[in-house]
């Protein structure tokens, strides 16, 4: 990623440094936001992607941009689900886009958990997890929901790392033991347990990339629904979810 | 024509996770998950029993009445057969 501001290179860089690594090869993608007829706009690989006169925007489309060349290329088998831990569990919160993922996520890294991602749940070929700590995408409601603050030039969605939140990131080649599958409630947070399979199902049906390799996905979703436990999680407010989930689980 | 059920296809891959079984079938990439019941019905589509001798062997292991288990096993054996998961076989 390249940014022509020091100022948006710095905020980034902030929000992206738990993700770098030394770079051992040539780049398989370059990311640049450079100042164009008074609007700042956003490359891949020198071809235009989009413009906007607001440098948050563009922030968080050059985020959301990452994530997804990112979430492509990962050699790994990968699963739209947010992941956090504690000392004996690694819990996999398994949604769509807007099913909650990251509001819960963010809830339970401010009840002590460590975080893995609030996108996609990684696993080797040993079925364990790769962390991806992108930084977590909040709406408005999720921040206020949470009692947090963003940068203030941020005003209907907003960027937050684990340490904005006081939470650790998690370690690597942990294994899944809980299956969360969250869905929406006016009422208390409750827990009901699901059938293994539903564990089979959710990760399959979740999934970035288990067309490139589908006997594969299949045998790490089947081993990881007889190691892992499965969850239907009613969530109210997201804190007391979260508190509820660790009372009842951790 | 034989009207015993199964036996399993050769190319699909089979997974037990407690008492349910799910199956994969590479050629089409489609997974069927199946509930318990359905599952040893699974178990029985060897090619050596007719629908008829699984839902009377189901009953005996349930301790019900094959009238109660008659429909889902059917049901069952259709989805296996839509699904193409066994060889030939007719109900």
């Amino acid at each position: 990623m390249r940014a022509e501001s020091a100022d948006i290179f710095d905020r980034v860089d902030r929000l992206l440094g738990v993700l770098e690594r030394p770079l051992r090869a040539r780049p398989s993608n370059t990311f640049s936001l450079a100042t164009k007829n008074d609007k700042l706009t956003l490359y891949r690989d020198c071809n235009y992607l989009a413009a906007h006169d607001d440098k948050e925007v563009m922030i968080l489309r050059a985020l959301a941009e990452l994530n997804r060349a990112a979430v492509a290329a990962t050699p790994h088998f990968a699963v739209h689900a947010g992941v956090v831990g504690s000392e004996d569990h690694v819990f996999v919160i398994a949604a769509d886009s807007g099913g909650g993922k990251s509001t819960l996520t963010a809830a339970m890294l401010q009840q002590g958990l460590e975080y893995g991602s609030d996108e996609a749940l990684c696993l080797d070929d040993e079925a364990l997890v790769v962390p991806y700590p992108k930084p977590i995408s909040l709406d408005s409601w999720s921040w206020n929901a949470l009692g947090l603050t963003p940068d203030d030039t941020f005003t209907e969605e907003a960027p937050f790392t684990a340490g904005d939140l006081g939470a650790g990131l998690l370690g690597d080649r942990r294994a899944p033991t809980d299956l969360l599958i969250p869905s929406f409630t006016d009422g208390y947070p409750s827990l009901t347990s699901l059938p293994a399979s539903a564990v089979v199902s959710s990760l399959l049906q979740l999934s970035f990339n288990h067309y490139r390799d589908g006997a594969r996905a299949f045998h790490l979703s089947t081993s990881l629904a007889r190691k892992m436990r499965a969850w239907r999680v009613e969530v109210g407010n997201p804190i007391e979810t979260a508190k509820h989930i660790l009372a009842s689980l951790a | 024509m034989s009207n015993r059920l199964g036996p399993p296809r050769s190319h699909i891959i089979e997974s037990e996770i407690g008492d349910e079984i799910s199956l994969y079938d590479p050629t089409t990439e489609r997974v069927v998950i199946l509930n318990t019941t359905a599952s040893d019905v699974w178990r029985l589509a060897d090619g050596q029993h007719t629908v008829h001798d699984v839902i009377k062997m189901l009953a005996r292991a349930y301790q019900v009445e094959p009238a109660s288990i008659r429909d889902e096993v059917q049901t069952t054996v259709e989805r296996l057969m839509e699904e193409q998961l066994l060889e030939g076989g007719e109900s």
